[in-house]
């Protein structure tokens, strides 16, 4: 495939992704506006729905002509990605004009809040499993350099293992890093017992399974084994697989509530707190990590300073290729 | 730890303030012996971040039943349980509770409960909570 394509393709596939995401949600929340359950097939929310889809597409259809007008013009596909953030705003831009023009079919949330107290420790909570993937996988760095000293490089006889196997190391340590978020600063579904529970489980397992996979080429390359290049590879994918698995997984545990009939209204947030119905800033709510109103997942709460770290650091991690291509 | 999951519910639309709410449901489980002695409750962030309420609510509710007796609280190690002997109650205490309880039997009386629906009600309640 040219590479002038891949650019319109990414665009043309976040449009659609866009177009279907708001609707991926709980059953009565309505472009970040709490509403009756409902609301969605009354013939307001499909207009506002149309309005929002036409608003998306014109943008999308904007970026391509962008996106190929900059690559006639400067023959680099580099400069095409400059077009995507111009969706960025334009998608954030629809969404702001659907979640205004819904703001006056809004409900007031359940103002009754649960807490479970007294389920006891899960074992999956407890910190000595929670660094089991991270102590493994220092652990074999150390014993390997030690060992092998300087030599631990040469097993790795490709730039390209290397980039492959640091992709996945990098995803062990994430992996890693949402599970004590996931632990304590996100809130729990309010009507999914154990949801929390179950997502730090995902993340504790494939974290362990990451560590593992990196610990072993670690330990292969320090034993002086060229590594054969269908394994980073296949490390790449399976690693991308147990994303993809965990995601899933996440969103599915979010969009379950919308199903169940007993659930309160809204999601226990307060419509107020939710800018342009996509930013969630509350420094009155303790959780970190909330979930979303619009598509699978979670954001985050802007209202803490965590969040804001959170933030800086993965803008720190998306730089750094780019510092280091320079330097 | 009790061995099932016990809940705490509050309405922050209510005109009772959530961090009485909170105090008068623990403090429920307190007196029933749910908790023993010894036993920690929730730290004041969990039980925030699952009430999605600020952690100050959730320690003035401690702070109250520490000052009642109930509690004891220690920075890092939480609210424990400890062995509380009740008091005497004083005069203006009594006459506050007494208060509290007239209203709460004119609402149910208002609500369409009879006399004696009233009176089995409470004598069922009295009856599980061991004091």
């Amino acid at each position: 495939m040219s590479p002038y394509w891949v650019v319109p393709f990414t665009v043309a596939g976040i449009g659609l992704f866009n177009s279907w995401s708001p609707l991926w949600t709980r059953r009565n929340l309505f472009f970040g506006v709490t509403t009756e359950p409902g609301f969605r097939e009354t013939t307001p929310a499909r207009d506002i729905l149309r309005s929002y889809r036409l608003r998306l597409w014109l943008t999308v259809a904007v970026v391509l002509v962008l996106s190929l007008l900059l690559y006639a013009l400067t023959g680099h596909v580099a400069q095409q990605y400059g077009a995507l953030l111009v969706l960025i705003a334009g998608s954030l831009w629809s969404f702001a004009r659907a979640n205004r023009a819904a703001r006056p079919f809004a409900v007031s949330g359940s103002t009754v809040r649960s807490a479970a107290i007294g389920v006891g420790p899960s074992p999956f909570e407890s910190w000595p499993v929670m660094l089991a993937g991270p102590v493994i996988l220092a652990t074999t760095v150390l014993i390997a350099s030690w060992l092998t000293g300087p030599t631990l490089s040469a097993g790795w006889d490709s730039i390209h293992q290397g980039k492959h196997l640091g992709f996945v190391m990098g995803m062990a340590v994430g992996s890693w890093g949402v599970g004590p978020l996931l632990r304590y600063g996100s809130r729990r579904s309010p009507v999914i017992p154990g949801q929390r529970r179950l997502v730090l489980q995902n993340s504790v397992i494939i974290n362990l399974i990451l560590c593992l996979i990196s610990a072993g080429a670690i330990a292969t390359a320090a034993a002086g084994y060229a590594i054969p290049d269908l394994v980073p590879i296949a490390a790449v994918c399976l690693a991308c697989v147990l994303l993809a698995f965990h995601l899933v997984r996440l969103s599915r545990l979010g969009l379950q509530s919308g199903r169940i009939q007993a659930a309160p209204a809204g999601d226990g947030t307060p419509d107020e707190r939710w800018k342009w119905g996509f930013f969630y800033c509350n420094p009155d709510d303790p959780a970190i990590l909330i979930e979303k109103r619009s598509g699978p997942g979670y954001t985050l709460n802007f209202g803490r300073p965590a969040a804001w770290a959170i933030t800086a650091g993965f803008l720190v991690l998306l730089m750094l290729p780019l510092i280091s291509r320079h330097r | 730890m009790p061995s099932k999951p016990l809940e705490i519910r509050i309405d922050l639309g209510a005109v009772t303030p959530a961090y009485r709410q909170i105090a008068d449901a623990l403090r429920t489980f307190l007196v029933d012996r749910v908790f023993r002695v010894g036993e920690q409750l929730p730290p004041v962030r969990e039980l925030a971040m699952e009430l999605g309420i600020h952690h100050n609510t959730v320690a003035e509710a401690y702070r109250q039943l520490s000052d009642e007796g109930w509690l004891d609280l220690k920075r890092r190690r939480g609210a424990t349980v400890v062995d509380r002997q009740a008091p005497e109650p004083a005069n203006s205490q009594r006459e506050v509770l007494r208060k509290r309880l007239r209203e709460l039997v004119a609402e149910m009386r208002a609500a369409g409960f009879t006399t004696s629906e009233v009176q089995a009600e409470l004598a069922s309640l009295i009856e599980g909570l061991s004091i």
